[in-house]
């Protein structure tokens, strides 16, 4: 066929690359220092406390000591002698208990020095679950007679707190993830639909997202929680906590997806997309839905740290992730009270964990938002 | 196949809306056909029931609208083993929602729409737009040959990924897109209106439709590139035998690309008749002043005013009685045009129009 010679237009020529709507995304998300930062944070919290806690964390989650309460150590490379080491060390622990108040306390013993060692094999574990690995990132040499290395302290069952924020934060962390990933799947698809088709169903959804944004959340989550048979397995517990959270949530997201897709769903593609033969599945997910993608990721990123705090309060007030399972949550439990602030205060050590995640959760999200609007100027 | 075989027929067509104070006749009592391989151009004012009548044939009236009334009859051609056999369906009685008007929407009636820049979803490359279609329409045809009879019997399969892709390239190399390998992965926003609308048309056509209902294509694009997508469309039409409903209100475009037209007012439709007659002898003195108002280039009198069709489109709710133009008419006949409505008369060989003045001829 002969194409007419006006027809070829001659801006075509111009453009050569083309810049798909994620790579302008991404563009603009790489300028934004703050959001860089945040999503940094967030991946090395997922690396360490999501995938590779039994890696990271010196002893396992359950491995008990003799040293109760003992306070954070520090890591030297200066003896009391004035000699410096190349490599750290940390000085060894006394206990005292004094018999009359059964106060228990702790002075640094300088004659037992235990050097640090970096990709030591010490505590066999199951990375992922299935390969038998036994090395640490850090920790003191297991054969020493009396070695520990305790850099946050100790809980009151003698275990590592540093060990048990990377294992605590595997749960407060997935639980957000998971939380959120469920309460997308619950809030998009219904928002979608009640958005797209409007009416009597509409009418039912957002009167049921209003009911459950009405109800106050703590007695929500309590009397929800409180169905939660107490002789049921921590996992189970974990995965029934995950879809309250999702459950009470959802309404807000689903809410902001109905939003968009009221507004997208008068637009001429979908009308275009109809006259096609597309079925109404098919206009919805394939069409609708992407176009409000980017607000999702943003208001899901957003959301995660609302996640976090909610387990972490549900689990502080023992509604939540039941002990031995461990999360920051159940690690502030045991901070929570004012013997702790007074006599042991590195136990409220989670509270600073607890707000880098969420801050850099805060800050990935806000950049998201920002780079998801490529077209627009600052 | 026969030149008169007719392709769509609308008989009595009625559309409502029924809004909150009182009831809107978008299109009320339309009745046309549209031959196969024809361009049926549909013109009248904003408003006049033109796009209303083109999305009752997809069955895609917007609520609160409906179709109260009459029937569209698609006579569906059905090819097998060489013979044809024809087979109507009528498109009002279908759901709106169901399997098979949705096999005609895309399928077999595909539709183009005024806006180019919001007709393509902005996250999906143009590709994947043809893909989409294609996938959702077109089958290729499998020949097997049976040992015994030794028959070639057609059968179809879907189109696969790659398949989709050639057909993607094909069609955007046909409605004139340059390099079409690239453009192919190009998203909406990094075209112009002008390939917007090229791609729209190759949409269109990609699933190979029997007709292609173009609602005001090129209202929204600038004049030179007006003329390369009419273009564009009358040499497909010719290569591949498709029937054109082309709605506008540009009476330049229409008289164009149109073989027979319809002039549409206040939903009814007022005169049909080809497109020389229309213009050269209208009959119908709504037609008539339609053409009046199209400014000339060459006139005698260089500070001549625009002639403008006297008072207002009437108000939905509160028609006036008897021929809905009489209000605004030159030739308005007292005690005749506002007492009853005027029939649909054959006024001559090929030409009807619904008005008094030719009811006694």
């Amino acid at each position: 066929m002969v194409i007419n010679e006006t027809a070829v237009a001659p801006e075509a020529e111009k453009i050569q690359v083309s810049q798909s709507y994620w790579s302008l995304v991404w563009w603009k998300f790489k300028k934004n220092r703050l959001a860089i930062i945040g999503g940094i944070v967030v991946l090395l919290f997922y690396v360490s406390c999501g995938l590779l806690a039994e890696f990271f964390a010196p002893y396992g989650l359950h491995t008990e000591s003799e040293f109760l309460e003992a306070p954070p150590q520090w890591p030297r490379f200066r003896d009391t002698e004035g000699r410096w080491h190349l490599r750290p060390f940390i000085y060894g622990l006394e206990q005292h208990i004094n018999m009359t108040t059964r106060e228990r306390s702790y002075t640094v013993d300088a004659t037992k020095r235990y050097p640090i060692h970096f990709f030591i094999k010490a505590e066999p574990y199951k990375l992922f679950g299935l390969i038998k690995w036994d090395r640490h990132l850090f920790g003191v040499n297991p054969d020493q007679e009396g070695a520990h290395v305790y850099l946050l302290g100790t809980d009151r069952l003698g275990k590592d707190q540093l060990s048990r924020l990377f294992f605590g934060g595997r749960i407060s962390l997935l639980i957000g993830l998971t939380g959120v990933i469920m309460t997308l799947f619950f809030g998009a698809t219904l928002g979608a639909i009640s958005g797209y088709y409007g009416g009597a169903i509409d009418m039912f959804m957002q009167r049921a997202t209003e009911f459950l944004g009405a109800f106050p959340d703590i007695p929500l989550f309590m009397a929800l929680a409180s169905v939660i048979p107490a002789t049921v397995s921590p996992l189970i517990v974990y995965f029934l906590l995950t879809i309250i959270l999702a459950f009470v949530r959802w309404g807000g997201l689903a809410r902001q997806v109905r939003g968009l897709v009221l507004s997208l769903r008068e637009r001429e593609y979908v009308l275009a997309a109809q006259s096609f033969g597309a079925s109404d599945r098919r206009i919805l997910f394939k069409h609708l839905i992407p176009g409000a993608i980017s607000h999702i990721i943003v208001i899901t990123t957003l959301a995660i740290p609302g996640m976090i705090l909610s387990e972490t309060a549900l689990s502080w007030l023992g509604l939540g992730i039941r002990s031995p399972m461990t999360s920051w949550g159940v690690m502030l439990q045991e901070g929570g009270n004012i013997r702790a602030i007074r006599y042991t205060p590195w136990l409220l050590i989670p509270i600073i964990f607890i707000m880098l995640a969420v801050l850099a959760f805060n800050m990935l999200g806000d950049g998201l938002r920002d780079a998801t609007d490529p077209y627009g100027s600052r | 196949m026969s030149e008169n075989q007719v392709l769509v027929e609308v008989k009595d067509l009625k559309v409502e809306f029924d809004v909150r104070d009182g009831i809107v006749k978008a299109v009320d009592g339309a009745t046309f056909g549209i031959k196969r391989g024809q361009t049926m151009g549909i013109i009248g004012e904003s408003g006049c029931g033109k796009s209303m009548t083109a999305k009752a044939i997809l069955q895609m009236v917007p609520k609160p609208g409906k179709v109260t009334g009459g029937e569209i009859l698609y006579h569906r051609l059905i090819r097998s083993n060489g013979s044809e056999k024809v087979d109507v369906v009528n498109i009002t009685e279908l759901d709106p929602d169901g399997q098979e008007i949705r096999q005609i929407r895309g399928g077999e009636i595909a539709m183009i729409f005024q806006e180019p820049m919001s007709s393509l979803t902005p996250v999906y490359d143009a590709g994947t737009h043809i893909r989409e279609a294609v996938s959702l329409h077109r089958l290729m045809p499998i020949r097997k040959i049976d040992s015994q009879m030794v028959e070639t019997i057609q059968a179809h399969r879907k189109v696969t990924k790659e398949e989709a892709r050639e057909i993607a390239i094909d069609m955007l190399h046909k409605v004139g897109i340059p390099k079409p390998e690239q453009r192919v992965d190009s998203y909406p926003h990094q075209l112009s209106g002008g390939q917007r609308q090229r791609v729209m048309i190759a949409i269109a056509l990609s699933s190979q439709p029997a007709m292609l209902i173009a609602d005001e294509p090129t209202t929204a694009l600038d004049v030179s590139i007006e003329a390369q997508i009419l273009d564009i469309m009358r040499e497909l039409q010719d290569e591949v035998d498709m029937t054109i409903m082309f709605i506008t209100h540009n009476l330049g475009v229409i008289a164009e690309m149109a073989d027979e037209i319809c002039v549409m007012y206040m939903g009814k439709i007022v005169e049909r008749a080809d497109v020389v007659s229309v213009f050269y002898q209208p009959k119908h003195p709504y037609t008539q002043a339609l053409l009046q108002s199209i400014p000339h280039i060459v006139k005698k009198k260089t500070r001549e005013r625009l002639v403008s069709i006297e008072g207002m489109v009437p108000d939905p709710f509160n028609l006036p009685s008897g021929c809905l133009f009489h209000p605004r008419c030159p030739r308005f006949m007292p005690g005749i045009c506002d007492r009853s409505q005027p029939k649909w008369t054959k006024v001559e060989e090929g030409h009807w129009a619904s008005c008094f003045l030719y009811e006694n001829v």
